[in-house]
């Protein structure tokens, strides 16, 4: 049977200016505070065009001695399609952690669209997980609640108005094609479509990057493509995607950039790469 | 506006959702709250027994038969002065007839024989209450250096001297064992009731780890659980009460029975203060689940 993914509206990501820098201006207290904010405000402008992430010899030592990451130093520009392979305990899952902030890094720099995050306050933690939407391999939803509240949780913790959560959930469903899945619980899907759930919930806060770690390790064959299909087409509306990803064949055809890392470190960046392991 | 109706709703459905986990939680409050109040009762039991058994000493002056009313009612209003007498009562050798026949209606044998005296063979006398029992040895001395002392036939204060200390003993370890028992009991609820919340905080870690994902703050991330706590302390607070005044009102004929003779009457205790209890107990077992709840929250917060 065919799951046909219908073609999305084009107005989902509506928000002309970067939000990064909207958000961010709205509480600025102290002297560098105010600072960050002009700086990210003269940069708004162009940060519009050129979000990038850019990591700079980056390490990231666990408790216990455990190196995740060593001397990594990573450039990923604005609408990039990005795969990152790797075998397994190589720093990958460490890679997505502290861009979304959930580790800080042990040294260099980590910055976001003119934003230093690598020092990032718990405070502001939340203003950087609505700009990068995450989505991991065992989908996180939530159990108790439907598909169409699972995604509008994540606008409703974020203390959005309810007129916009009944404008953005709707979209972001529509976009992943489970318009007619609303009242399902997550029990009641299957694997692809619990994913894709968490890919909507993930583009609430239309956000400028979209990461995945191994969105398909627990899918077949058939509901990997669909969500590797999914990504790309999120990628064409202009969100940078970043793909930690196992899966060959999912790398081998989409024919963009790859970037192999080894013992913690990045051992090959190619722009239209392979799986070369 | 918003927000705060939508932490509101989260804790709403955050409760009924997770009925199960959410009623043994009050379960346990409850069950803690009980416990406490039922030690905190029987020390207002033991309390006013004491107390009542307390009331019911006194000392009897017995006067000389010699002497006049006038000086009998001086003596009287001369005690009456003393810092540590709470009662004095001037009792006539007419009154204390009265009394001994009152007091002896189903010994006809007895009463016979004191009939067949030609005159009254019991003496005018004065009972004396002390303010605290520990005082009436005090007491006796103090009289015994006025000038009243030569109309003192004698005192019979001998016969309840080991009463009295008996009673000034039991008081006091009955006050440090209850007061023992409180603490235990209260460490053991402290316990119980933080587990308890910590197991609920964990099924929640889920719900927490997305929070944090999709960009909650962390009011939003916390302030569900605080006010569930707030709720369930509510909730607790309720029904510890309703099933104590329940359990008092089943046992009330029982109670009455025991304490027969004493003034001691639970159920009008605690109908005449279980508001201060029951807002002290809000205040004091609302703090505990907050902090608790904040506490395991935390674990899933950091990291
Ligand atoms: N919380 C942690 N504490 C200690 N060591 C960790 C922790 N998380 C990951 N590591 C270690 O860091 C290394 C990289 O892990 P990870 O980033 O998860 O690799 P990958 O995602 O590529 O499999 C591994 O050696 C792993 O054991
Ligand atoms: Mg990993």
């Amino acid at each position: 049977m065919e799951r046909r993914l219908k073609p999305a509206p084009t107005d989902y990501r509506m928000c002309p200016l970067s939000s990064v820098v909207e958000q961010r201006n709205r509480k600025p207290h102290t002297s560098v505070r105010f600072w960050q904010g002009a700086l990210a405000m003269a940069g708004g402008a162009v940060l519009l065009l050129v979000l990038m992430i850019t990591f700079e010899k980056v390490s990231k030592i666990y408790p216990g001695n455990s190196v995740a990451l060593q001397d990594l130093t990573l450039t990923i520009d604005a609408g990039e399609f990005v795969s990152i392979v790797g075998q397994s305990g190589v720093g990958k899952t460490t890679l997505v952690k502290l861009l979304i902030a959930e580790e800080r890094a042990s040294a260099g720099s980590i910055v976001v669209g003119g934003w230093d995050i690598t020092h990032i306050r718990a405070s502001e933690v939340p203003l950087l997980r609505r700009q990068i939407g995450v989505v991991f391999q065992d989908y996180k939803l939530l159990p108790k609640k439907s598909v169409w509240e699972n995604v509008a949780f994540a606008l409703e913790v974020s203390g959005a108005p309810r007129e916009r959560i009944a404008a953005i959930v709707p979209q972001v469903i529509k976009i992943v094609g489970l318009e007619d899945k609303l009242h399902r619980y997550p029990r009641q899907l299957s694997g692809g479509e619990q994913q894709r759930v968490s890919i909507a919930r993930a583009l609430v806060h239309r956000p400028k990057v979209l990461v995945a770690d191994e969105p398909t390790g627990n899918l077949d064959a058939l509901n990997s493509q669909e969500i590797i299909e999914l990504l790309k087409r999120i990628n064409a509306f202009g969100t940078t995607i970043i793909l930690v990803t196992h899966n060959r064949g999912v790398v081998n055809t989409l024919k963009k950039r790859v970037i192999t890392m080894e013992g913690g470190t990045i051992a090959h960046d190619q722009k239209i790469g392979k799986y070369v392991l | 506006m918003t927000t705060l109706f939508r932490l509101f709703k989260f804790a709403w459905q955050d409760f009924w959702r997770n009925l199960w986990l959410s009623l043994v939680t009050i379960l346990m409050i409850v069950l803690a709250l009980m416990s406490v109040n039922t030690l905190l009762l029987f020390n207002v039991m033991t309390d006013t027994v004491i107390r009542s058994v307390e009331k019911n000493i006194d000392v009897l002056v017995y006067l000389k038969s010699d002497t006049t009313d006038e000086d009998a009612k001086k003596m009287t209003e001369e005690l009456q002065k003393h810092p540590d007498v709470s009662h004095v009562r001037y009792i006539t050798a007419a009154e204390a007839l009265q009394e001994f026949q009152l007091k002896f209606k189903d010994k006809p044998a007895l009463l016979s024989s004191l009939k067949e005296l030609d005159k009254n063979p019991l003496p005018a006398r004065i009972a004396v209450q002390a303010s605290d029992p520990k005082l009436y040895g005090k007491i006796l001395d103090d009289i015994a250096k006025t000038p009243a002392q030569e109309h003192i036939e004698k005192t019979d204060f001998t016969n309840y001297e080991t009463l009295i200390t008996s009673v000034n003993a039991i008081t006091s370890k009955v006050r440090r064992i209850v007061l023992g028992l409180l603490i235990l009991f209260v460490l053991v609820s402290i316990l119980i009731v933080y587990n308890t919340i910590r197991v609920s905080i964990y099924t929640h870690r889920e719900e927490i780890v997305v929070m944090k994902l999709v960009g909650a703050s962390n009011a939003f991330i916390r302030l569900p659980y605080i006010f569930e706590s707030v709720v369930f302390t509510l909730l607790s607070v309720i029904v510890s009460f309703g099933a104590l005044y329940v359990l008092l009102l089943a046992i009330e004929p029982q109670l009455k029975a025991f304490f027969e003779g004493l003034d001691v009457n639970l159920l009008r205790y605690l109908e005449g203060h279980w508001y201060m209890w029951a807002l002290w107990q809000f205040a004091l077992a609302g703090m505990l689940n907050i902090l608790s709840s904040a506490f395991a929250v935390n674990r899933y917060v950091r990291g």
